[in-house]
């Protein structure tokens, strides 16, 4: 190959290429032109920090750690550099914590988001200062591990000497129960039979019985249903007798009590007259001779009289022999 | 164009596209080995890091892209350039003398600048190639993510500067060899070599005494 030759333009015009691809490519990967907001973070250990570091929100790269400064109160203070586009994300009750990926992987600041809610503007050039939990460290974890272990192994052992002591005497217990429970289901077992035996008998001759019943019901139902309507109907014209008898006795009743009031004053007017002959004894020969007749009959105004004498019992008062009549109503 | 500036236009576009034509044929020289000891590196570091340590393919290109961009990248593209454009200083010297300053010194800083992206996008798309995982994209644009800007312009710089001090050794051994009537054979080994060494004592400088290595995540 000739060493004189000129170019083609082919290495500028790649290296040119590689170079826009490469610059693009970065400011896509590391969000270039995006404008960001800072978040500060104060912590007294800054183990594992360092600028450059990844912020990531809900597991999400928003941002950088962009410095790390050491303040004279010997606390670090940590300035974040997260994307405004997340502003609103961030609120008064996030929390900044360090995260790793997995158990070797990177670390990272990750944050809890705490969205504003709607129509609360975010804070247009305020600083927002996050609390921060750092990350763990390696040496409290492992003696945490120890202590979680020593306390598991003794509890492992305890239950090592309690399975021991307990478990053979419930077990035994147990074999026992089981032991009652095949005896009794052998038991049940036998005595079923014939339980069930007249069960089924009692069931056939409920059924007998019930097809019986719906037999005379279906035979006696007809004429039932006949005398039940005669029934009603001899009720109905009872009733319309009843109303019948009602209003004639409504008719009657006035003629009757006066009838019934002159028969009374005929009655007084006899008890006047009989009384002076009464009091003779003259009456009573001829009543006793009189009320002896062939028929038994009594005289009236005369009360009849029983054919022995009643305990108790008395000639009745003359002038209760014809009381008064009550008075219809 | 405004008439008046056209004789000034002329004036200048004649030596920069001079400039530019040496530039271009002298990283076209260098592409080619630069290009290949990409895809070695890029292929031998996560395949060696994946497959007989058990890393990951992330750990491994990481891994991968500190050593392109930190440990032994500008080191190793200027001392390809250097290796293939020695000749080319030489025939310069022999035929320019003193006046071949321009032509060697300063080519040598876009030169550099070009075979260093192309070695880091080679070595670290062989590395995602070789890398277990199939999600091609995925995995470059998660690569991208973790380089930092200032490590490539660091990087960028570093080589361009030992490609420089390299050039311009071999140059100043060039014009003292020929005034010193030294055969052609020797003046070019021994510019060679010195400007190899002279790379690898600009290294050790650099690491020592300007930026400390940092074996961890490019910050």
């Amino acid at each position: 190959m000739s060493r004189s030759t000129s170019g083609t333009g082919l290495f500028l015009l790649t290296g040119l290429l590689l170079a826009v691809g490469l610059l693009m490519a970065l400011a896509r990967e590391k969000h270039w032109g995006q404008p960001r907001f800072p978040v500060l973070l104060r912590t007294f250990n800054a183990d594992g920090l360092r600028p450059g570091m990844e912020v990531r929100l809900s597991g999400m790269p928003v941002g950088r750690v962009e410095q790390l400064s050491l303040q004279p109160d010997a606390s670090v203070l940590v300035r974040l550099g997260v994307e405004q586009q997340h502003r609103r994300l961030l609120g008064p009750g996030s929390r900044a914590f360090q995260g790793q990926e997995g158990l070797v992987g990177d670390h990272y600041i990750g944050i809890d988001p705490r969205p504003l809610t709607p129509g609360v503007a975010p804070a247009a050039q305020g600083v927002l200062a996050l609390p921060y939990e750092p990350g763990l460290d390696g040496r409290t974890l492992i003696a945490g591990l120890m202590a979680s272990k020593r306390q598991v192994d003794q509890t492992l052992e305890q239950t090592r000497r309690l399975a021991s002591a307990d478990v053979p005497r419930t077990l035994g217990a147990l074999r026992g129960t089981m032991a009652s429970v095949d005896r009794l289901s052998a038991q049940t077992g036998q005595e079923i039979k014939p339980t069930l035996g007249r069960v089924r008998q009692t069931l056939g001759q409920v059924d007998h019985l019930a097809a019986t019943v719906k037999r005379e019901t279906a035979q006696s139902g007809p004429p039932l249903r006949r005398t039940l309507g005669q029934a009603a109907g001899a009720a109905l014209a009872a009733q319309t007798t009843a109303r019948e008898a009602s209003a004639a006795l409504h008719q009657v009743r006035t003629p009757l009590q006066r009838t019934v009031g002159e028969l009374e004053q005929l009655s007084h007017g006899l008890n006047r007259l009989l009384a002076p002959l009464l009091g003779s004894g003259w009456l009573d020969r001829a009543g006793e001779a009189g009320a002896a007749g062939p028929r038994g009959e009594t005289k009236p105004g005369l009360a009849p009289r029983a054919p022995w004498p009643s305990p108790g019992s008395e000639l009745e008062d003359p002038g209760r022999a014809h009381p008064r009549m009550p008075l219809l109503p | 164009m405004i008439p008046f500036l056209r004789p000034m236009a002329s004036q200048l576009w004649s030596p920069l596209r001079s400039y530019l034509a040496l530039v271009d044929r002298d990283g076209q020289r260098c592409s080619a080995p630069v290009l290949l000891s990409g895809v070695v590196v890029g292929t031998g570091v996560v395949r060696l890091l994946g497959d007989s340590l058990a890393q990951t393919s992330r750990f491994s290109l990481e891994v991968l892209m500190l050593m392109v961009l930190q440990v032994f990248g500008p080191m190793l593209v200027a001392m390809i350039a250097i290796i293939r454009l020695t000749p080319d200083w030489v025939q310069r010297a022999l035929t320019a003398k003193q006046q071949a300053w321009p032509s060697v010194v300063l080519p040598a800083l876009p030169v550099a600048v070009g075979l260093m992206l192309q070695f880091l996008v080679v070595s670290l798309i062989s590395g995602v190639a070789a890398s277990p995982r199939t999600d091609f994209a995925g995995e470059l644009m998660e690569v991208l993510s973790g380089l930092q800007w200032q490590d490539l312009a660091r990087a960028l710089v570093r080589c361009a500067l030992f490609l420089l001090a390299g050039a311009a050794w071999c140059l100043r051994e060039s014009l003292v060899g020929m005034a010193r009537r030294r055969p052609l054979a020797d003046i070019v080994g021994d510019g060679l070599l010195h400007a190899l060494l002279l790379v690898l004592l600009l290294k050790l400088f650099w690491i020592l005494a300007i930026d400390p290595l940092r074996l961890g995540r490019p910050q």
